[in-house]
């Protein structure tokens, strides 16, 4: 288990570095608006069983400290949305026994309320107007996206998985 | 054997994350040059980035000639003001907000406030913040952003509302406009009669006393690679 997360974790910010890549060059925009990658991530990383529960926890911590700090080596400035947006994913994981408990519908949970409440909060601190076209298509966005790496992240783990 | 794997594996991923943190603007670059790449792709001759370009600046040298304002290029040091040309480092990553951070900062002589083009008589935005070595420009595709234009050959004054689509506000029902029309700076912060775009669609705004319409600055955010900051203005 212990062994496990030693190179899965690694493999997991090296993961996370190219999703922030995609991210500062918004390679995935489409008609204006661009998905959010790093949310994807964490809701796939939370729900499909890639970490033990045992260490779960720490793993989770420590890749939020790791997002944030590529985030501000990759970005220089916006750091607040970077870290309000680790808190809300380390809300969530410790939410995450009141989910549906089915990973694939605690991921949808976890993706829609997340971006809402992400622009929500975020209009609220600055006072200003909630977008909410553009967050309505976001959110349709980034479910569609989950669902593919969704699947595709658990192909991938139940191939290797069954092999070894 | 399989603890030599695992090894393997992270020191890979260690190495790739060190990678990221060295070369980590040239990689930016790399994935926007890619994503170039991809857009250009229905055309292996046509290059995209260049085409946007001299769009633009065919856009900007219409809007100039009809308002005898001219911003020069630091290659040809003509012209009224002194503009420094700047790689774009990064894109700011969510829908809420439209600025990017560019490479350059006070070591350059950047300045909170200075106007920032696209290309020469083109705005885009203003330097918010500078530190050491890097700034930050918000752009007229955030939602925040709000200037006093002018719209048309009449130069009916009227108000740009920033946003992934930008559109003019408070404009007379009767003003003398129609569909492509220019509209140019008249705030005070930058040059005036920098171009903004060409209006598109008029329409009834909310309380239906003025009029509205979307503009298309002829340039879209995510392709924005390079930027020129007016150093000596005012």
């Amino acid at each position: 288990m212990i062994m496990d997360v030693y190179y899965k974790f690694p493999i997991a910010c090296a993961l996370l570095a190219l999703l922030l890549f995609f991210e500062g060059t918004r390679m995935l925009q489409i008609s204006g608006v661009t998905p959010n990658l790093a949310l994807i991530f964490f809701g796939v990383f939370f729900t499909a069983t890639v970490f033990g529960e045992r260490s779960r926890f720490w793993v989770v911590v420590s890749l939020l400290c790791v997002f944030v700090v590529l985030y501000r080596f990759l970005f220089r400035f916006w750091i607040e949305p970077a870290v309000l947006l680790s808190l809300l994913v380390l809300g969530m994981y410790v939410l995450r026994r009141k989910l549906v408990g089915t990973p694939f519908l605690d991921f949808l949970v976890m993706v829609v309320p997340g971006t809402l409440l992400f622009y929500g909060i975020r209009a609220a601190l600055h006072g200003a107007p909630f977008l909410f076209g553009v967050v309505a298509i976001e959110t349709l966005y980034n479910v569609l996206l989950g669902i593919f790496v969704w699947f595709v992240t658990k192909q991938i783990y139940d191939y290797y998985a069954g092999r070894s | 054997m399989r603890s030599f794997r695992v090894f393997v594996a992270g020191a890979v991923c260690v190495l790739l994350i060190v990678i990221t943190f060295v070369w980590r603007a040239p990689l930016l670059r790399f994935f926007a040059n890619v994503r170039v790449a991809l857009v250009g792709s229905a055309d292996p001759s046509f290059d995209y980035r260049s085409f946007e370009k001299l769009r633009l600046e065919n856009e900007a040298l219409i809007a100039a000639r009809a308002t005898s304002t001219f911003v020069s290029d630091t290659s040809t040091g003509s012209g009224k003001y002194r503009v420094k040309e700047v790689k774009v480092f990064s894109l700011y990553p969510f829908n809420d907000y439209a600025s990017l951070s560019i490479d350059a900062g006070s070591d350059e002589g950047l300045k909170e406030g200075m106007p920032v083009l696209t290309a020469p008589g083109v705005l885009l935005g203003k330097v918010v913040v500078v530190s050491r070595t890097k700034s930050e420009v918000e752009t007229i595709f955030s939602p925040s952003w709000k200037s006093t234009v002018s719209v048309g050959a009449q130069r009916t004054r009227a108000v740009l509302i920033g946003g992934a689509a930008p559109y003019v506000d408070l404009l007379p029902k009767d003003a003398p406009v129609g569909r492509g029309d220019t509209v140019l700076n008249l705030a005070p912060e930058f040059p005036i009669d920098l171009f903004l775009g060409r209006a598109n669609e008029f329409s009834e705004g909310s309380n239906a006393l003025w009029l509205r319409a979307p503009v298309d600055p002829l340039f879209r955010f995510e392709d924005i690679d390079r930027v020129l900051v007016v150093m000596n203005f005012p």
